[in-house]
């Protein structure tokens, strides 16, 4: 036997072992990827296929497809359609089903609804797009104070100063507070009639009046839910910034302040560097978050339509269970998730290149 | 020996037989949001155990609420998946909704024909869905105007108001004794609550202005709706009323609290505007409920629904329930309770109001003029945009502007 042989035989058991390992792998896997597929997978696709046909209440218990054999039949005859653009009444039981898709198909209806503007106005003033500019806005501000708000404790803390460990635990206190209660609190606090916050920005001379109604404009409805979500989502960005900067190795640090570097440019040029990673993920966390938020918003300002502040999450909730159309709601949820899938792409491509570059 | 066996034998055998046929109670399940509220469960829950009490036979459970917020959308999914409680308490404005989705069960068979012979034709009709029973009448609210006489007296103003352009006058006035203090309030929490979009219908009203003209045609940038609207707009820029961030509960607090002249609201709500006082006792001695002059308030009618998942079986035990409940033993406990329920059977009334508060009496009174709402399948809908007409209004749009939006909106929604 030479030696070339046995390196062959070698490398075939390796290779079975492999093959084996990764059976075994996936095999402990599957019941992990199955429950997946039912509780997220299943449930977006369903979205996805209503979101195209008039889908109520009343067809919550209709099944999404007629798969009995006659229809299947048909389909190839010509006799049942795919989708039939008719109201489908108990289809494939008593009389035989007309299309294999259970639901009735509307031309796109949901989505032109969605886009659907009075004559003389621009297409920027249709629904989606009023909520989409909405839901932009206070998620880029939401975001962005708390980063930078949230950076400057997380910086505070890492410091040496006394009481840290108390400080970091009062600041956490906000995070366990339940949504809904927070939406309350700040709806008392930045209430008109004896509202906490208003007599402090009177105090302060910020205001001419105790009373200011915070839902009764635009910018002051869009800063309430704004600083409601900061303050509840603070403790999480701080946290996550300070595990991130006691992780930076402080030899680097030491380097370049010996070579002459300014407190602020070892910050940018060494800290955040370091830090970008765990900078990323938690903003990119943090939109996720924000992109869904509704029980603040809901909450703390309301549903209406004129304060700036119905977003996404408002108006797919508005239609699905105030209105009942769940097929216009889907409709606003897949472009809701289109809209994600491309920050996602984008963001994930980012973070690989700053990966690659800090390497 | 024998003898003996055989007696035991049979004894055994009778007294088997005895216990077979013992019935054992049927439970029937029914919710109300009003159960998820603390103190409300003595009075609505308090009436399933009335029942129970006088018909031991039946077991009502009514363990499965949900709070008014969530109530409705919860009920109508747990009624498509067939899961939803038998009876379930709902308003009138809900019902088109439910006969919709198909999911609501004939009572007609089941109910006392007797009893529903005392309701009028247009309760029975509201009911109705061809021959079908779809909903027994369970009673109806309306609303009245609760008075501050303290800061009536305070303004200078000696009677009450009777005519709507009285109201405003005496409304300017209380406002005037304070830039904390409304003469006439009117709710926008600009949806965090419900219902407050239907609650500018007495304005409407007292303009000549209504939801739909005549012809029955959308009517809400009619001449007479625009005065109304122009009316909000004053009360609202003139800071007589709260402006938006206000819901109903805001309102029973500051009403409480005394900073509020007049405003409509319910029998049953008095209680919480107290609460808010600092002093009940003085609270009361000031209040007075009188009927809304110059206009009416709108009749919130309850009914009972049951769900197509009722198994046929038990609809006779159904059956008993709903009439039980529409009787003056309930509606007796509503009115202890303070409720200002009123039945729509004359003769449940003569027996529950009799010698009455004068805050009752209103209320009663108050009921027999007031309106129906508007109700159809797509008005819970254009009722949020009539909030935001309010919104729109307080933002400072003209009344012109905020009507007109408002009625292609609501048109577009009946359109599709």
């Amino acid at each position: 036997m030479t030696v070339q042989h046995l390196e062959t035989k070698q490398k075939k058991k390796k290779s079975a072992r492999a093959r084996a390992d990764s059976w075994f792998g996936f095999a402990l896997t599957l019941p992990a990827i199955i429950v997946l597929c039912i509780v997220i997978a299943l449930p977006i696709l369903k979205g996805v296929l209503v979101s195209f046909f008039d889908y109520h209440l009343q067809d919550l218990t209709k099944d999404a497809f007629n798969l009995d054999a006659r229809t299947i039949g048909g389909l190839f005859s010509g006799e049942t359609a795919l989708v039939s653009d008719q109201p489908i009444v108990p289809a494939g039981r008593d009389k035989g089903a007309s299309a294999v898709i259970n639901y009735s198909w509307n031309n796109l209806k949901n989505y032109k609804d969605l886009f659907y503007v009075r004559e003389g106005k621009s297409v920027l003033e249709s629904e989606f797009f009023q909520s989409f500019q909405n839901t932009v806005i206070f998620v880029f501000l939401t975001v962005v104070v708390q980063t930078v708000i949230g950076m400057m404790i997380a910086l505070l803390l890492n410091s040496r100063i006394r009481g840290r460990g108390l400080f970091r635990g009062l600041l956490l206190v906000p995070w366990t507070i339940p949504s809904v209660v927070v939406a309350i609190l700040w709806r008392l606090m930045l209430h008109q009639e004896g509202g906490i916050m208003n007599y402090a920005l009177f105090i302060l001379g910020f205001t001419s009046t105790t009373r200011v109604s915070w839902s009764s404009s635009v910018v002051l409805a869009r800063a309430a839910i704004v600083i409601a979500a900061v303050w509840r989502q603070l403790p999480y960005m701080m946290v996550m910034l300070l595990a991130g900067l006691q992780s930076v190795d402080h030899s680097l640090q030491e380097a370049a302040q010996i070579d002459g570097a300014s407190g602020w440019q070892t910050f940018m040029h060494v800290t955040i560097p370091s830090i970008r990673p765990v900078l990323i993920s938690a903003v990119w966390i943090a939109i996720m978050s924000n992109f869904q938020m509704y029980t603040i918003i809901a909450n703390l300002v309301g549903t209406g339509s004129k304060t700036g502040t119905n977003t996404l999450s408002i108006a797919a909730y508005q239609e699905a269970f105030t209105n009942n159309d769940f097929g216009k709601g889907a409709a606003i949820g897949v472009l809701w998730l289109a809209v994600l899938l491309v920050i996602t792409i984008i963001s994930n491509r980012l973070s690989a290149r700053s990966a690659t570059d800090y390497q | 020996m024998k003898k003996l066996a055989l007696i035991l034998a049979v004894t055994l055998m009778v007294s088997c037989c005895a216990f077979a046929n013992a019935e054992a109670p049927v439970t029937i399940s029914y919710t109300s949001w009003a159960l998820a509220e603390e103190h409300l469960v003595p009075i609505y829950g308090g009436s399933c155990d009335a029942f129970m009490k006088d018909n031991p036979d039946i077991i009502v459970d009514y363990s499965q609420t949900n709070p008014y917020a969530d109530y409705l959308s919860q009920l109508k999914i747990a009624a498509a998946n067939g899961t939803a409680p038998y009876v379930a308490h709902i308003k009138a404005e809900w019902l088109p909704e439910l006969l919709a989705m198909g999911v609501v069960k004939d009572i007609k068979p089941y109910v006392s024909a007797d009893i529903v012979g005392e309701y009028n034709a247009a309760t029975v009709a509201a009911v109705s869905d061809g021959d079908r029973m779809v909903a027994m009448p369970w009673f109806g609210n309306t609303y009245a105007l609760y008075c501050n006489t303290a800061l009536m007296a305070q303004a200078g103003i000696t009677e009450m108001p009777a005519t709507w352009d009285e109201l405003l006058d005496d409304a300017y006035k209380i406002a005037e004794l304070g830039d904390d203090i409304y003469g006439l309030a009117i709710p926008n929490s600009n949806g965090v609550e419900a219902g407050e979009g239907y609650n500018i219908l007495p304005v409407l009203w007292a303009y000549g202005a209504d939801y739909r003209d005549a012809e029955g045609n959308l009517a809400l940038n009619s001449e007479n709706a625009v005065k109304a609207f122009q009316c909000i707009k004053e009360l609202l820029d003139d800071g007589v009323s709260t402006t938006v961030g206000n819901s109903f509960k805001d309102l029973r607090r500051l009403f409480g609290e005394g900073k509020i002249g007049f405003y409509w609201d319910l029998e049953a709500t008095i209680k919480t505007a107290a609460s808010a006082a600092a002093n009940e006792e003085e609270f009361y001695a000031n209040f007075k409920a009188i009927e809304i002059p110059g206009t009416c308030g709108y009749a919130i009618n309850h009914f009972l629904v049951v769900f197509n998942n009722t198994p046929d079986e038990l609809m006779p035990a159904v059956g008993r329930f709903l009439d039980y409940m529409t009787d003056a033993t309930v509606i007796g406990i509503f009115y202890e309770g303070g409720q200002g329920k009123v039945s729509g059977r004359a003769s449940v009334n003569e027996k529950v109001f009799v010698g009455v508060s004068d805050t009752s009496a209103a209320y009663v009174a108050a009921m027999g003029k007031a309106l129906p709402l508007p109700i159809d399948i797509h008005f819970m809908e254009a009722e949020s945009k009539i909030v935001d007409a309010l919104t729109m209004l307080a933002q400072g749009a003209t009344a012109q502007e905020a009507a007109d939006e408002l009625q292609a909106t609501i048109e577009k929604i009946y359109a599709e």
